[in-house]
């Protein structure tokens, strides 16, 4: 199937992921079809090995797929090597993880601008100054992220998936290790990123309020779609999974 | 507890091997010192056992105790012919032989000297039973003036067979012989590695001066009658001064004292193996305290479910335990294997020894393999003793390295063990002279800086990275920051390349300052500007050389110089000059300043102003010099001089030397002629191939030479130390890597590519490297200058520090850091992403 021309941020046709071999094999992706839609905000959902995590590796080009393709804008990834891979990662995409992952040696200034430190570019001053303000850090750019708590250092970790202006922010779990305020910190400057700069985010999370802040709601069971959700309330995803989960059941 | 104290050591397999590795090669050291030791001794008593069969008893010129001569100094005192005869007379005698022996340099046909460890001449014995030694012959043994008979190994490699004319170098002089007969030595091919020229037994007298004499007499028993009962006969007969000993005993005494004369070699190996632990307790010392920094929850998981201080204590030091005995028992296997390494690595500085077979000294291995475990298991010990301390809730919060900070206990304790180790070094070096003081001062100097370390590493590790983040941009600013993030660890990492670092630079300083001041001291004390040298020192050169120089057009003048190793005062290898009293001092300036170089020439000796402070000697003091079987000699100091110049520390003149040491050959000829002689000189020197013709520099260079290998050893050796350092920063980093498996993980998540995280580790590897290379750098110019000023305070205190050669040091460790990185930077280059950030 040819590229489709509309402003898709993301795309995944088909995606299958194994791991191990034999009769201890496990399918972790089954014949996932997805697209993201550019500018949207999009949550994936789903139990505990359903594979939410394994996609969202996959569509980043932190792992390789088994079979199927996948797109960030329009360039095909699945066939790319690991430079050409890295340097996608670099330029193109930007993470959050669940454990900040900020580097303990650098500032968070420094943190925020390492991918394109890495890149031997320097940072637009503008595009900078405007990143960091939206994350409300301006005056602790100069500490070192043992002495930020950690709300703040998941906001450094989105500043620096934002300073490069990728074209999507793969989110794994934001707020998993933050108390309530700070998640709804994190997940407010998320939201705000989508609505003011028109940012693609995609986010794995297993907390219904965490994917209230998102305009569609994937789930996902088994290594497949089960359902979408536009528009989520957190009532609306409870309600959702735990039909999902009769489903399942029954 | 055992077992999983076992298997917490498979799980860190990859990383332990290079620690084990660390202590596997210091103890590999010690044990080949050992087995080497062993093995020569042993080739030594079975080389001298072999020489004496056929024999009963030899008769020969007794050495009086104190009087030893030096490996390789003149031949024994000869015995006159009449005790032969004396000899046969005695009942029991059923043949009895006079030999002699000497110094003989076989040449190849392009004039060079085949290849040999030394060089033997020898007579021919005419009895049967004395010839049995000779074995496997081939030809007819020698009989005329123009005959030799040579040994397998020298007609091999020359390529000469029977017939063949071979030219032989007797006192420096080169001689045509006939080629009558070839044979083995025993069960080899020669004498212990050496060539064998033998001749005649009126030829061997006439060639090296001793018509009417013999070297030794040999005396074969009649049967029933024991080598004990005809020595003790024998002995009853001869004339004072001359000796029978039995010839098994002669041969074992023989092998004992020159023994005794390497033995020297086991306490220089053992220093260095000694070095290689030490360097190796560090790294042992290093690796636990990370593996304990890592496996705090661990350790506190084992603490909150009821495990005691003792358990933990324990499971560390049993770790420790298990891994020495691995690297130890691998350490002595490498070791037997490296013995014979060492006998090769002493024969590329010229040292060779006659090694056969390999014997493995039970002892040596045991007090080897007990050094390696001991070593590793006290290093352990305060990290083990750091890991008791860890509380049961660490097992909840989560794991973050503390940050050392500023100390004042560590600075001030790291202070007192610097200045303790400074004192202990000046009083070793300029008090008390002891070597061993002198190095504890030098391990104490090593922990001060180790101790101090932490407080210095971060700012030295920010210098240090300072050009790379320049040149490398955001890569060496994190290798950088890398390196300063732990200061405990960086430091202790390095520690262990400053030691090795440290040594060598000192050793380059030392010898760099000798070697100025031998060649200070010939180019000031000397007049001479010619020096014809004998290449082989033990062959010498004949007098007939210097007369045919001395008729060389253009000549002003020759002096010829003897040169004799003796014991002077009690302590042994000293060199002994004889000079010609007349002429001397229109020679070299040697700056008398209390009473006369005329006194020599009255039986007087002179000595160097050095010795004379050494031993407080003054003008009219009496010294006993030992000349082996020429005896003790009670001379009177006849003149202090300044100046040694080309000449040793203690002169006498040439007839007081030939009385006293029987040698008649020249080690040198002092020639005193304008430039333009040199040609001449060389055409005089053409049948001459034992001599070589040196200008001032390039007899200063000769004489320096000695120091330049010695320099060379002491490095190779200290190499190993550097080596096992490397081992450290290898082992450390593969540490760390694995430490910061989330961190690597994180910056190729966000685009860093794999070689960039390598240069990542390279260039963290290069900074610890450059900090070991720096800081053992200006501790081993310390030491170094301290060693040089010791040494030379007593001539013209001189401190030189080879600048090109220090510089080289620090580019190579720079160099080396890259290479410890290989592995840990590949690794984290290839560390799969998802695993690294995937959360718990």
């Amino acid at each position: 199937m040819p590229p489709t021309t509309t402003a898709s941020a993301a795309r995944a046709e088909s995606l299958v992921k194994r791991y191990g071999s034999g009769q201890t094999a496990v399918t972790a992706l089954d014949g996932v079809s997805i697209e993201i839609p550019a500018g949207s905000f999009t949550s994936v959902m789903g139990p505990s090995g359903s594979g939410k995590s394994t996609l969202l590796h996959c569509m980043a080009g932190l792992d390789s797929t088994d079979s199927g393709q996948v797109w960030i804008a329009d360039d095909e990834i699945t066939s790319m090597g690991d430079r050409q891979l890295t340097k996608l990662r670099r330029d193109r995409i930007g993470f959050v993880f669940q454990a900040f992952n900020l580097l303990p040696v650098l500032t968070a200034a420094r943190n925020v601008t390492l991918p394109l430190d890495i890149a031997g570019r320097t940072a637009d001053r503008d595009w900078l100054a405007t990143v960091v303000e939206t994350v409300g850090l301006t005056d602790r750019m100069s500490h070192r992220p043992s002495e930020l708590s950690g709300g703040q250092q998941q906001r450094v970790a989105i500043a620096r998936a934002l300073v490069s202006r990728p074209a999507i922010v793969f989110a794994d779990e934001p707020t998993g290790n933050l108390d309530s305020r700070a998640s709804a910190e994190v997940l407010d400057l998320l939201r705000r990123c989508v609505s003011d700069f028109g940012q693609t985010v995609v986010m794995v999370t297993h907390d219904p309020l965490a994917a209230s802040y998102s305009d569609r709601v994937v789930f996902l069971a088994d290594g497949q779609i089960v359902g979408t959700l536009e528009s989520p309330s957190p009532q609306t995803v409870i309600d959702r999974m735990r039909s999902l989960a009769d489903a399942n059941r029954g | 507890m055992f077992a999983a104290t076992f298997r917490s050591l498979l799980a860190h397999r990859a990383r332990l091997v290079l620690t084990a590795l660390a202590i596997a090669l210091g103890t590999g050291f010690m044990a080949a010192s050992f087995v080497f030791t062993a093995t020569l001794t042993h080739s030594l008593d079975a080389l001298f056992a072999q020489s004496a069969t056929g024999t009963d008893v030899i008769v020969q010129h007794a050495t009086p105790p104190g009087a030893n001569f030096g490996a390789g100094s003149g031949s024994a005192k000869p015995v006159p012919a009449s005790v032969a005869v004396t000899v046969r007379g005695v009942a029991g005698v059923a043949a009895d032989d006079g030999v002699v022996s000497g110094r003989a340099v076989l040449l190849g046909r392009d004039g060079k000297p085949l290849p040999g460890q030394f060089a033997v001449a020898l007579s021919w014995p005419k009895d049967s039973p004395f010839q049995t030694i000779y074995t496997r012959r081939s030809g007819r043994p020698p009989s005329g003036p123009s005959q030799v008979m040579i040994d397998r190994g020298s007609a091999r490699s020359g390529h000469f067979v029977i017939g063949d004319r071979i030219d032989v170098a007797i006192g420096g002089q080169a001689r045509a012989f006939t080629i009558t007969g070839i044979t083995g030595y025993g069960s080899a091919d020669s004498i212990g590695g050496g060539s064998m020229a033998i001749f005649s037994l009126n030829t061997a007298q006439r060639l090296f001066s001793l018509d009417g004499h013999f070297s030794q007499i040999l005396v074969k028993a009649a049967s029933g009658i024991s080598a004990q009962q005809l020595r003790d006969r024998v002995a009853g007969v001869l004339p004072a001064g001359v000796q029978a000993v039995t010839a098994a005993s002669a041969a074992a005494n023989q092998a004992q004292q020159l023994n005794s004369q390497l033995s020297f070699l086991t306490y220089f190996f053992a220093g260095f193996a000694g070095v290689s632990l030490f360097v190796g307790a560090f790294v042992i010392w290093n690796t636990f305290s990370i593996m304990v920094g890592q496996r705090i929850r661990e350790l506190a998981l084992l603490r909150a479910l009821g495990g005691r201080r003792g358990q933990v204590f324990r499971s560390v030091l049993g770790e420790a335990a298990l891994l020495g005995c691995a690297g130890a028992i691998a350490g002595v296997l490498l070791g037997i294997a490296l013995a014979r390494g060492l006998a090769a690595l002493l024969a590329t500085f010229g040292a060779a020894l006659p090694v056969s077979g390999l014997v493995v000294p039970v002892a040596g291995t045991v007090a080897s393999f007990g050094a390696g475990l001991v070593v590793t298991m006290a290093a352990a010990v305060p990290p083990a003793w750091r890991a008791t301390g860890v509380a049961p809730v660490q097992a909840l919060r989560d794991a973050v390295p503390a940050e050392s900070s500023y100390s004042a206990r560590r600075l001030v304790a790291g202070l007192a063990l610097l200045c303790a180790g400074v004192a202990a070094v000046l009083v070793g070096l300029f008090g008390v002279t002891s070597a061993s003081v002198t190095g504890v001062g030098a391990a104490f100097c090593f922990l001060g800086f180790t101790v101090l370390g932490p407080l210095f590493a971060r700012p030295l590790a920010a210098a240090v990275g300072l050009p790379l983040t320049a040149v490398a941009g955001s890569t060496g600013a994190l290798a950088r920051g890398n390196a300063m993030r732990n200061p405990k660890r960086t430091s202790a990492t390095a520690a262990a390349l400053m030691i090795g670092l440290a040594l060598i630079v000192a050793a380059s300083v030392l010898v760099g300052s000798a070697r100025s001041v031998i060649g200070g001291q010939i180019a000031a004390g000397s007049k001479t500007s010619f020096y014809v040298q004998a290449t082989n020192t033990d062959a010498g050169l004949t007098p007939t050389l210097a007369s045919a120089l001395a008729a060389v057009p253009g000549v002003e003048g020759v002096a010829e110089v003897r040169t004799t190793d003796a014991t002077v005062a009690g302590s042994a290898h000293q060199n002994v000059d004889g000079v010609e009293a007349a002429v001397i001092g229109s020679f070299a300036s040697l700056g008398v300043s209390q009473g006369s170089v005329a006194s020599l020439a009255s039986g007087k000796l002179l000595v160097s102003r050095a010795v004379a402070i050494a031993h407080r000697w003054h003008v009219g003091d009496a010294v006993r010099i030992g000349f082996g079987s020429y005896g003790v000699s009670t001379l009177r100091i006849g003149g202090i001089f300044a100046n040694t110049g080309p000449l040793s520390s203690y002169l006498i003149s040439l007839p007081a030397f030939a009385a006293d040491t029987g040698i008649r050959t020249d080690n040198v000829d002092l020639v005193r002629a304008p430039s333009s002689a040199r040609r001449d000189l060389l055409r005089a020197l053409a049948g001459y191939p034992g001599a070589q013709l040196l200008d001032q520099a390039g007899y200063a260079k000769s004489r320096e030479s000695v120091l330049g290998t010695i320099l060379n050893l002491i490095t190779a050796l200290l190499v190993l130390a550097v080596i096992i350092a490397l081992l450290g920063i290898a082992s450390t980093l593969a540490l760390s890597v694995a430490e910061r498996t989330r961190e690597l993980g994180l910056l190729r998540a966000v685009g860093m590519q794999r070689g960039q995280v390598a240069a990542m580790i390279a260039g963290e590897s290069v900074i610890i490297a450059i900090i070991g290379a720096l800081t053992g750098t200006a501790l081993g110019l310390g030491l170094g200058a301290a060693l040089a000023a010791a040494l030379t305070r007593s001539q013209q205190l001189t401190v030189v520090v080879p600048g090109g050669q220090v510089a080289v040091y620090v580019v190579a460790a720079a160099l080396a850091g890259l290479l410890a990185a290989l592995a840990p930077a590949r690794r984290a280059g290839r560390m799969n992403m998802i695993t690294a950030i995937a959360s718990e």
